[in-house]
């Protein structure tokens, strides 16, 4: 049996590390499903030349991948300056393509910036994407006799009108708006929740060596859709199917097989009970601030850390430039009262270097992110227990990974 | 440019101008077979070339005489062409990593 997959496929232009790809979410999970073996059908607005992309990319594939081109003048790009960063998004058009229509068995959407589809099928799998003017499923239209929504903790929240509710709360009142049996929410570093009409199941996280963020996703929907829909799990199996193989892909920037994943070890992340308890850490963040670059940095790592939850200390931002007898000691007590540090350590900044010093002697946990400097320069970093990154998504990932388990 | 990796600018996009001396980028392999693949390590020099499969011409990863696996997408499309006009590239690998193999291709 072929899966569907409608939705957007775009161009994505990361500059740092670089990537260069046409994919978009329905692409991304077209190539994600039929890399695992299951025969699927794309159905997608495309230019000539992204249709010819798409097919020299299928010729690899060992499965059956064929493609339903609605022909457009333009592709949408997302360009992000790395992949944690907020796109810059070209080539949306004024007025939004007329709606695709999907009428098959089994069927994928994914909600898009330049149009909409229209699904009919017995067996729907739904993310509506984090995009303008979120509609329900069926808004449009759209009709299913089995639908299961997958979205995150925020689009939960957003769309039940509930903020800050937990998935609990808010899948239950999702699956009567959209008229779904299914809904997975998907919660960061504690997994995803499972919610179906007896009740709600946690699937973990796991942890990876390296992070990389861009259509990491996809890659969840795809997976728990091709589980789900295609090889009958329940939904908490194919959520955790779907968990694993996005860990897969956060550390490979690849798509596994079925054997691959098959064999692929990952831990789940450990939540402390603390974190659990609505604890906050607090990361102290450590690096230079003497040009704009460096400032750019610390303003850019502060504001993402915020964003995945964490509380952080920024001598920048909490105590400002000074003398040594005015910023100091305020620095030695602020690493005293964090729980962890991370360390931007490009430059080997002596400030920095001491910092990781004093707190590893106060045994605080310490990350250090340097794309630059490895052996000598970070021996006594490494030798005394500090996590040291050399990718800057992967480094501010390892801290929230950190944070939670404390 | 100092430190440049070839990707054009912030922009990043081949098009038709680049010339092909100069089409130089990091990319990830197409469906990467297992067999070659645990044959390679980092640093090992590939070969690139065209084929026709499945009536398709592709741009593939050759280790030896055998094939690692493909290459496409944007840089891929621009390096088909060049390959078309006679130009030829090498790849090194970056990286090896659960399966999948990162490479740097360069114009010889």
């Amino acid at each position: 049996m072929t899966l569907h997959i409608v939705g957007g496929v775009y161009q994505e232009y990361c500059v740092h590390p670089r990537w260069n790809e046409i994919y978009g979410s329905a692409g991304r999970a077209a190539h994600a499903i039929a890399t695992f073996g299951t025969p699927v059908v794309l159905h997608s607005y495309m230019t000539g030349d992204t249709l010819q992309v798409l097919k020299d990319k299928s010729v690899w594939l060992d499965t059956s991948f064929e493609i339903v081109q609605t022909e457009i003048p333009d592709i949408v790009r997302f360009t992000y300056l790395y992949d944690m960063a907020v796109p810059d998004i070209r080539g949306v058009p004024e007025r939004p393509y007329t709606p695709l229509v999907v009428s098959e068995e089994k069927v994928l959407r994914f909600g898009m910036l330049e149009g909409d589809a229209v699904v009919h099928a017995d067996w729907a799998v739904y993310d509506p994407q984090n995009v303008r003017n979120v509609q329900p499923f069926n808004a449009n239209g759209s009709t299913a006799i089995h639908l299961a929504l997958v979205l995150n903790a925020n689009e939960a929240c957003n769309m039940a009108g509930m903020p800050d509710e937990h998935p609990s709360k808010t899948a239950a009142v999702l699956a009567q708006q959209h008229g779904a049996e299914v809904v997975v929410v998907k919660m960061g570093p504690e997994g995803a929740f499972v919610w179906t009409s007896t009740g709600g199941e946690q699937v973990p996280a796991f942890r990876t060596n390296r992070v990389w963020k861009i259509g990491s996703g996809d890659c969840f929907v795809a997976h728990f859709a091709n589980a789900w829909m295609h090889n009958g799990m329940t939904p908490t199996k194919a959520a955790e199917i779907a968990s694993r193989a996005t860990a897969y892909y956060c550390d490979t920037q690849g798509f596994p097989t079925a054997d691959k994943l098959s064999k692929e070890s990952f831990s789940p992340l450990q939540l402390s009970n603390s974190y659990l308890n609505g604890m906050r850490r607090q990361v102290y963040l450590a690096g230079p601030f003497f040009d704009l670059a460096q400032v750019w940095m610390v303003q850019q790592t502060r504001a993402t850390l915020r964003n995945l939850g964490l509380r952080v200390f920024s001598p920048y931002h909490d105590i400002g430039l000074g003398c040594a007898e005015d910023v100091v000691g305020k620095d030695l007590e602020a690493i005293q009262t964090a729980d962890l540090i991370l360390a931007i350590t490009d430059g080997l900044d002596s400030g920095t270097i001491y910092e990781i010093g004093y707190a590893r002697a106060l045994n605080k946990p310490v990350i250090v992110y340097s794309e630059r400097h490895i052996g000598e320069s970070l021996k006594m970093m490494e030798g005394s227990g500090c996590m040291i990154c050399g990718d800057y998504t992967t480094a501010l990932y390892t801290t929230l990974w950190e944070a939670v388990r404390l | 440019m100092s430190g440049s990796n070839g990707g054009g600018g912030y922009s990043g996009v081949y098009d038709d101008e680049t010339p092909c001396e100069k089409l130089r980028f990091e990319a990830q392999i197409s469906s990467p077979q297992p067999i070659i693949v645990a044959t390679l390590i980092a640093g090992d020099a590939l070969d690139i070339s065209v084929a026709n499969m499945k009536g398709q011409i592709v741009v593939q990863v050759i280790k030896g005489d055998q094939v690692a696996g493909g290459l496409a997408g944007p840089d891929a499309t621009r390096l088909r062409n060049c390959l078309d006009k006679g130009h030829q590239y090498r790849a090194t690998v970056r990286t090896i990593n659960g399966g999948q193999v990162r490479i740097f291709v360069e114009h010889i």
